[in-house]
């Protein structure tokens, strides 16, 4: 029995967990810093960096007591060292090589992005493979190929901003605030998403994505028609961006013959988006893996997952590790 | 016999020491430029092996809280937090500008102890002498080497120490101040180590770095 304690700093959300055996989630504590960027319109790396110095070591005490676990029971410390901001990635990357030094257990860094991968293992372990994958937040747009546990193969990625990036964008433009996905997400539950048409950019074309005309036709629109009902704008903006993500995802599923479909990511929390990829997956007679809203947006127990996994296959990772705001996951090159 | 970890990464070097009853009984230090997140654990960890001194053996972990590089102080403090809170050990915090000060605390000398904040400013306050501890007659504050150099001519005969003494006064351009020898250009965790005992100890969720500058905030839209 392996247990990990697990922190995820990446970047707005403060995390710590307790993992056994990569599969058994003994405490998950998510400190949001939502309320403190949000009067900024978005993540300001700098104010983010600050905050997780202040939050990080209650957040692994709380983690720990909840867990009902004791340091000595510990076998391993994990961290997220990669991709996100690097001012955030450091103090988990710091805190959790002193952790692992101070209780003399091994230190692992883990990818952001695998560990989002290994979320849906957590909630459903027998989610079956192979899998197509849509990771949506609002740092990446990515459709992975998973044949097993760290076998992947990216499938296409977004080839301007994130899903997610757009949420917040087109929130912005319409004075919604920050973050701009759960807003939008309340508003189209009562607008009317065939509205206005909205492009669906490469759309047929393979399957990389692009959403930055989209966003750019939802601020000409607005412009041309200051009276339009905002929550027309919010529901036919989030069925274009629902409509480009899931075809993809159908399209690649069915070229790879996958069993299942999933998502994760933050942008996965939103409902028009799970609710269509159900839908989906049921036309086409596959299985939907739907991680819970809470295993979607950032965690630590998919990073406690992830360096369970890493540590059995890689072993530990060097004290003299970078933190690496660009990490790339690694792919192999065919599955 | 207090054991202590002292740990200094507020400039662009990395510095560690560990004490016991009988003083510091062994210190590293590395130019790590920007590189504190890389070499800050495994410098602790061969400062312990080469002492002799297992980590579950400190009584106080000690941390430069700054003012300082934002990049290095959030490694040090971070890391000295996860220490103290692992091993459930206080922490002593001290000043960066304080430690520069107090090597020179024998002269008779007033002191202005400078740290480069870059993007052209600089961290600075003013000790007066004294035979244990020098005292600041200044509040800690971040301005311009120009406003600087004005404000530290008000002391005739001081000493200038630090990494932003030596960039910015060195060269004579503005003003005719005496800097100290390179030496103590850096923060000493040795220095630190001596001092933290007789520093207030704190829980570690307490401990946080001294920024002395608010937050940049602009999250460059345009570039998004
Ligand atoms: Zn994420």
């Amino acid at each position: 029995m392996t247990t990990v304690l697990a922190i995820e700093t990446s970047c707005d959300e403060t995390a710590a967990a307790v993992v056994i055996d990569g599969r058994d989630i003994r405490s998950s504590v998510v400190s949001s810093q939502v309320d403190i960027h949000a009067a900024f319109g978005g993540v300001v790396p700098e104010v983010a960096g600050r905050a997780h110095v202040d939050l990080l070591t209650p957040v692994v005490t709380e983690a720990l007591s909840r867990a009902g676990v004791e340091p000595a029971g510990l076998d391993a410390v994990g961290a997220t060292i990669g991709p996100g901001l690097i001012g955030s990635l450091l103090v988990g990357v710091s805190a959790a090589k002193a952790y692992s030094m101070a209780w003399g257990v091994p230190f692992v860094g883990v990818n952001h992005m695998e560990g989002h991968l290994h979320a849906a293992f957590l909630e459903d372990p027998d989610m079956a493979l192979p899998a197509v994958v849509l990771l949506v937040s609002g740092g990446h747009t990515m459709l992975i190929h998973m044949t097993g546990e760290g076998r992947y193969r990216l499938l296409g990625q977004t080839i301007d901003d994130a899903a997610g990036e757009a949420f917040d964008k087109v929130a912005r433009f319409l004075g919604l605030g920050y973050p701009g996905g759960p807003v939008i997400d309340r508003l189209a539950a009562t607008g009317d998403p065939s509205h206005v048409a909205f492009p669906r950019a490469l759309r047929g074309q393979g399957y990389d994505f692009s959403f930055s005309g989209l966003k750019t036709s939802v601020v000409n629109y607005v412009r041309k028609h200051p009276d339009v009902g905002v929550e027309d704008v919010a529901a036919s903006f989030q069925q274009a961006v629902v409509d480009v993500l899931v075809e993809k995802l159908r399209a690649a599923a069915a070229a790879v013959d996958a069993r299942s479909l999933c998502i994760g990511g933050g942008v996965a929390a939103n409902s028009g988006l799970r609710q269509a990829v159900v839908n989906g997956a049921e036309r086409d007679g596959r299985a939907a893996f739907i991680p819970s809203r809470a295993m979607c947006t950032d965690n630590a127990a998919m990073v406690g997952a992830t360096a369970w996994y890493r540590l059995r296959t890689d072993g530990p990772t060097p004290l003299d590790a970078a933190a690496d705001p660009n990490l790339k996951l690694s792919f192999e090159g065919s599955c | 016999m207090t054991v202590t970890l002292a740990v200094d990464t507020a400039t662009a070097q990395v510095g560690v020491a560990l004490s016991t009853g009988d003083g510091v009984v062994g210190q590293l230090a590395l130019r790590a430029g920007r590189r504190h997140g890389e070499t800050l654990a495994p410098a602790i960890q061969a400062l312990c092996r080469l002492a002799g001194i297992d980590l579950a053996a400190l009584d106080l972990v000690a941390v430069d809280i700054g003012p300082g590089l934002f990049t290095g102080l959030r490694v040090g403090v971070a890391t000295a937090k996860a220490l103290g809170s692992a091993l459930g050990v206080p922490i002593a915090a001290c000043s960066s500008l304080d430690l520069l000060a107090h090597p020179h605390r024998r002269l008779g000398r007033h002191v202005a102890s400078v740290v480069d904040a870059r993007r052209g400013e600089l961290f600075w306050a003013v000790y007066q002498p004294a035979a244990e501890a020098m005292t600041a007659v200044t509040e800690p504050a971040v301005q311009a080497p120009e406003d600087v150099a004005a404000r530290l001519s008000e002391w005739p005969g001081l000493l200038l120490t630090g990494d932003g003494a030596r960039r910015y006064f060195a060269g004579g351009t503005l003003g005719n101040f005496e800097v100290a020898p390179r030496d103590f250009d850096h923060p000493s965790a040795a220095v630190l180590a001596d001092l933290a005992p007789s520093r207030p100890a704190l829980p570690p969720e307490q401990v946080t770095p001294t920024y002395l500058r608010g937050a940049d905030v602009r999250i460059g839209w345009d570039q998004r």
